[in-house]
């Protein structure tokens, strides 16, 4: 079905995107990728050179400032997820653009945006988002890393684990308890940095998919970090911080699915058009017509509320629980579509040299990060019932 | 310096490209149309020279349909401060006579001390445009180079044939056409694409050139008729029983190849 969000900005954009792809993010950089469980820094710095990552920087600091508008971001996914080896790179782009840098746009100070967004526009400096602990996953006021308060900053000790770009990253906005108890305003959100005594992230996790984008267990041992690095310079704040950028990383989540699943129906349909069975395409049998039928209309439905949901975030209307529900139902969806087509690939779809076969590993996060699906059940049960 | 590059747009070189059997023409609507890539090096050529030059303009300037302003737009995107896009029903099935006199017309409207272009369209591959250019315009054109070197006030390069690599040079103000020898072209980024939003783009008409494409005193090449190519027939098996060779020699006499 056809699409109106975009105007001819955002196709040529599209263009930019595809042409990057071709030309910084082959195959066999991928492969690299993979060997290295992590992308490249110059690759993410010819992204940034082309304004491919660094769109929800401010203008006045370097990106794009397309913070409150996603349709750039959106076509930025669609394009790197779309020929299927490049996933590695959406996952970089997304923790910087979505989970880290929103932080600093929204509620930095003005110090804080002078010295990193800058250099965030242009990836000399990777983002990353550090909530869950070993401890503390979709429960976060069970978190346990605490920053202590002492003369000119703070001390943390700690661990956060499951980490987003976590190895690569320079800086790390961490969730950490600045209070005694667990109410909301005993936590704050610090800017912890690559290099700070104490401060170790290099143990990378090894995942079932999503090879090529690094994941790591963090760990903070008396790490000294100074007043300056406490985000909005207020301690306390941190839960009311993260609530705001809720929509936006539920967001982000819901299109890369309804990208993935675009781009997994195109690589069936490649397939089962070519792919010859009793002497015929095995499109030409009527059990995979019905289902490229269903993962077709599926694809339209989850680009239809996307596409609402982009519309209203860019309006500042998008609610977190509106947005939960787009993150749990898209990701559904994507997980439905991906087994659909792997089925469709037979044996091929087993074998992890075919983008579906790893779409269909990589995908298999989507349901538990960024929130667990059914936490995000349970969250738009709330808005709908109250706690009972 | 003002450097205006010559581009093109052209149904993709690697899609499907066919010819209307109503009009001649080739069908754009069918085919995904994009800029001709020599003439992308062509701009690259210009804007790689005014990176390292500045005060140096680059103008882009093209003749194509209506529907080509998203390709005109991206020349903008790649780095050019303005463009000029002549479009006119007139021009439907030009001729490259008729082409090269509005391109000519147009450079003299915009003013340039330098002309790159493409050494041929991967669509008409005429080939002979940029030199039809340079002698209407009364300036020495250099083509079909491998190489460009713009050292004011030359412009020098290599021109490359079957037989020989010749050196050649020229004073400014010429006209010069590159192949695709030359480095592949930057491609827009996205504040590229939103600072062409601001750049000047200019449309002209055959009327704002003063050229009258009905002008039947000047020689002009027209599409009387066009068929269908004529499917491949089979052709001649030969087995051979120990008479393959006569039978060969027998089949070129025919066919009077001997």
């Amino acid at each position: 079905m056809q699409r109106d969000v975009y105007d001819e900005d955002h196709e040529a954009f599209r263009e930019v995107v595809k042409e990057f792809i071709k030309r910084y993010a082959t195959p066999e950089k991928a492969k690299q990728w993979d060997a290295d469980g992590e992308v490249d820094r110059d690759t993410m710095q010819a992204a940034a050179e082309h304004g491919i990552v660094g769109l929800s920087v401010p203008e006045e600091y370097g990106g794009a400032g397309m913070l409150h508008d996603f349709r750039f971001r959106c076509v930025a996914i669609e394009e790197i997820l779309r020929p299927g080896h490049a996933a590695a790179l959406a996952g970089g782009v997304g923790i910087q653009d979505d989970l880290a840098v929103p932080y600093l746009v929204h509620f930095g100070t003005d110090e804080q945006k002078q010295k990193w967004l800058p250099k965030m526009a242009t990836c000399e400096v990777l983002g990353a988002l550090a909530m869950t602990e070993p401890g503390a996953g979709s429960d976060l006021r069970s978190a346990r890393t605490t920053a202590k308060k002492v003369d000119g900053g703070y001390v943390v000790n700690g661990s956060k684990i499951f980490i987003s770009s976590g190895k690569t990253a320079d800086l790390v906005v961490t969730f950490v308890k600045t209070g005694e108890g667990n109410r909301p305003d005993d936590f704050s959100l610090l800017l912890i940095e690559d290099g700070m005594e104490g401060f170790v992230h290099d143990k990378k996790l090894v995942k079932m998919g999503s090879h090529g984008h690094d994941t790591a267990e963090l760990n903070f041992t008396d790490v000294f970090v100074p007043d300056e690095n406490l985000i909005g310079g207020t301690p306390g704040q941190g839960f009311v911080q993260l609530m705001k950028n809720l929509p936006l990383e539920r967001l982000s989540i819901g299109a890369v699915a309804a990208a993935v699943s675009e781009a997994a129906l195109e690589w069936t349909l490649e397939y089962t058009t070519s792919r010859q069975a009793f002497g015929q395409p095995v499109s030409a049998f009527q059990n995979t017509r019905f289902r490229l039928a269903d993962m077709a209309t599926t694809v339209d439905v989850l680009w239809a509320y996307i596409d609402r949901a982009m519309t209203l975030y860019g309006k500042g209307e998008l609610t977190a629980d509106e947005a939960a529900k787009v993150k749990y139902w898209c990701t559904d969806r994507e997980w439905e579509v991906l087994d659909q087509a792997v089925q469709l690939h037979g044996g091929y779809g087993y074998m992890m040299e075919y983008p579906i076969t790893r779409a269909f590993v990589d995908a298999r996060v989507h349901r538990i990060y960024g929130g667990t699906n059914e936490v995000m059940r349970e969250i738009v049960a709330r808005s709908l019932t109250g706690r009972k | 310096m003002k450097i205006v590059v010559l581009m093109k747009e052209v149904p993709n070189t690697y899609g499907e490209r066919t010819l209307s059997l109503e009009t001649g023409l080739a069908e754009r609507a069918t085919s995904d149309n994009v800029l001709d890539e020599v003439t992308e090096r062509a701009m690259e050529v210009a804007l790689a020279y005014a990176d390292a030059h500045e005060g140096t303009q680059v103008h882009a300037l093209t003749v194509a349909p209506e529907g080509a302003t998203t390709s005109v737009r991206k020349c903008l995107a790649m780095g050019a401060e303005a463009a000029t896009h002549v479009v006119d029903d007139g021009l439907v099935g030009a001729d490259l006579g008729l082409t090269a006199e509005v391109i000519a017309a147009a450079l003299g409207r915009i003013g340039f001390d330098l002309v790159v272009a493409g050494n041929q369209s991967t669509d008409g591959m005429g080939g002979v445009l940029p030199a039809m250019v340079a002698e209407l315009l009364g300036v020495p054109h250099l083509t079909n180079l491998s190489e460009v070197t713009i050292a004011e006030p030359e412009v020098a390069g290599t021109r490359v044939s079957d037989d020989a690599d010749v050196q050649v040079s020229a004073t400014l103000p010429a006209v010069v056409s590159v192949t695709d020898a030359l480095p592949e072209a930057r491609f827009p980024n996205f504040k590229g694409i939103m600072a062409a939003k601001k750049k000047p783009l200019d449309v002209l008409s055959l009327d704002d050139l003063g050229i009258d494409a009905e002008d039947m005193t000047a020689s002009r090449t027209i599409m009387l008729a066009i068929d269908q190519r004529p499917p491949r027939t089979a052709g001649v098996k030969i087995t051979d029983s120990g008479d393959a060779g006569t039978q060969l020699a027998g089949f070129l006499a025919e066919n009077q190849l001997i």
